[in-house]
């Protein structure tokens, strides 16, 4: 079943199209990456998906509901960090997740216990009693991630949430969303840290100039750009002849002096292949020093998508 | 809230014994004079720069996805602003009086409660038009102007028609009262689009 709907999102900033006819959909329990260069319109899709702002056209539901209407943000439990997140700064760290707290429904008891455990878990407890204008930016976007999780919520909308933190801090939200998402949480996230969607997300929408261009799993996108994995040799000197090398289905280049590499022309049986390719360079002569294996990353797919060699 | 509570009288007092010459005038009436004037400037323009910094900010985001109106944010800081205002002032003329009743042995009750219709007066339309300014603008400093200049003035414009006897200081108090009334609709409207954008 699937927790967010996006069909044929329209929205206008004034004669500017900023979202073309989008249409994305993200299964329950998953994590859904969002990815696309800077203005494709990735934060306008999420504020449109959470009712924040308006749009001229189209459909976005949240398990099953509408987000700009106030029934729904009362029944569903949505939990979201913007991509700068703010708040009134004369207010303290517990002030704030109070705050949100009780607007969200929860209470009391069970309110102060969740105050202590989202506070203890992102390791800001020592930051209880300080104003905000006193934190610095990662501790605020950690008080945004806080703010998000308070109350459980079923779907967590998380817009470039690891923008501003440093790498500790990174490894932990990571964990976190893997937890979340091993509750059954669903989480859609948009971020220009490729390695990070690569980690988290399930499957990932990637947007250009406000319109999808792809939406499903990463292993279909690297089928789309038809990158292949390729075998990177080391070479300690040019006497060998690769060139006289002649097996069937293997494609060896120089791209530089000193390396070689090779492609394999159908997908690759890369663990029964690459001994006969060593073999075969070590007897035309070839003196290797080193040989790596490199499978596209979700960075150079996404480089070859956007970059318009697809 | 602590600093209005105690620097408003403190403020008052001091411009008493400082200024030479007031002809006898009771501290009570003084403060009435100073406490209208004060009260309106003080709550409007730190609304209207709150408003626009936290706007600007994108502070108001986080509860826009959780069940609460737009309007209702607005409503909610005007007048938590203008209960303040009004507490210290009433808090400042009440001191201000009890001086002059150990002082003179007398306390001008209608004075008194006109003086606190004019500051309530004061308060709400100044307040009410800096919550528009803050709903409208992106600028602090062309806000704080704005609200300075059209919500102070449109104040002292109704509360001098009762002290110029146009008419009844609980008329001026009343016809002030629907004015800020209808420029807080309006700025809800301009809110809720701004936000929307």
């Amino acid at each position: 079943m699937e927790a967010i709907i996006i069909e044929e999102l329209v929205k206008k900033y004034g004669p500017t199209v900023a979202v073309d006819h989008a249409s994305l959909k993200v299964e329950e329990g998953t994590v859904f990456g969002l990815i696309g260069p800077n203005g494709a319109g990735k934060s306008t899709i999420i504020r449109s998906l959470l009712g924040i702002i308006p749009y001229q056209g189209g459909k976005v539901l949240i398990s099953g509901m509408d987000m700009a209407d106030a029934d729904a943000q009362r029944k569903l439990k949505v939990g979201y960090l913007p991509q700068k997140a703010a708040f009134q700064e004369w207010r303290t760290t517990e002030q704030v997740l109070l705050t949100f707290g009780r607007l969200s429904g929860l209470e009391r008891e069970h309110l102060r216990n969740r105050v202590d455990e989202v506070l203890d878990q992102l390791g800001i407890e020592e930051y209880r009693g300080r104003k905000v204008n006193k934190l610095s930016g990662g501790t605020v976007q950690k008080l945004g991630f806080a703010q998000a999780i308070l109350h459980e919520p079923s779907v967590l909308v998380l817009d470039e949430p690891m923008a501003s933190l440093d790498p500790a801090s990174r490894f932990q939200f990571k964990k976190m969303i893997k937890d979340l998402r091993a509750s059954g949480t669903t989480v859609l996230f948009s971020s220009h840290i490729l390695s990070d969607i690569e980690d988290l997300a399930d499957s990932v929408g990637l947007l250009q100039y406000g319109k999808v261009r792809y939406s499903g799993p990463i292993s279909g996108l690297e089928k789309k750009v038809a990158l292949r994995s390729e075998l990177v040799v080391e070479l300690a000197d040019e006497r060998g002849d690769w060139r006289s090398i002649n097996m069937p289905g293997v494609d060896i280049r120089q791209p530089s002096p000193g390396y070689l590499v090779v492609h394999l022309d159908g997908p690759g049986q890369w663990d029964e292949v690459t001994p006969r390719i060593m073999e075969a360079l070590m007897r035309a002569g070839c003196n290797i020093r080193s040989f790596n294996r490199h499978d596209p990353k979700l960075e150079d797919v996404y480089m070859a998508y956007v970059g318009g060699s697809n | 809230m602590a600093i209005l509570f105690i620097g408003m009288p403190l403020v008052a007092l001091l411009l008493y014994l400082l200024t030479p010459d007031l002809g006898g005038m009771p501290l009570g009436a003084f403060t009435a004079v100073m406490i209208s004037s004060m009260a309106g400037l003080l709550a409007s323009t730190t609304l209207s720069v709150n408003i626009i910094n936290e706007r600007t900010q994108g502070v108001y985001d986080l509860f826009l996805v959780r069940p609460v109106k737009r309007s209702h944010l607005l409503l909610a800081k005007y007048i938590a602003v203008v209960a303040c205002v009004v507490a210290a002032a009433v808090l400042a003329l009440l001191l201000a009086n009890g001086y002059d009743w150990l002082d003179r042995g007398t306390v001008d009750a209608a004075a008194l409660g006109q003086a606190l219709m004019v500051t309530i007066t004061m308060a709400c339309v100044s307040c009410a038009v800096a919550v528009l300014v803050g709903s409208l603008l992106r600028s602090v400093l062309v806000g704080v102007i704005l609200t300075l200049y059209a919500g102070n003035q449109l104040s002292a414009v109704i509360v001098l028609s009762s002290l110029q006897n146009v008419m009844s200081t609980e008329a001026a108090t009343a016809i002030g009262l629907g004015i800020a009334a209808i420029v807080l609709c309006l700025a809800a409207v301009v809110f809720g689009r701004r936000l929307s954008s």
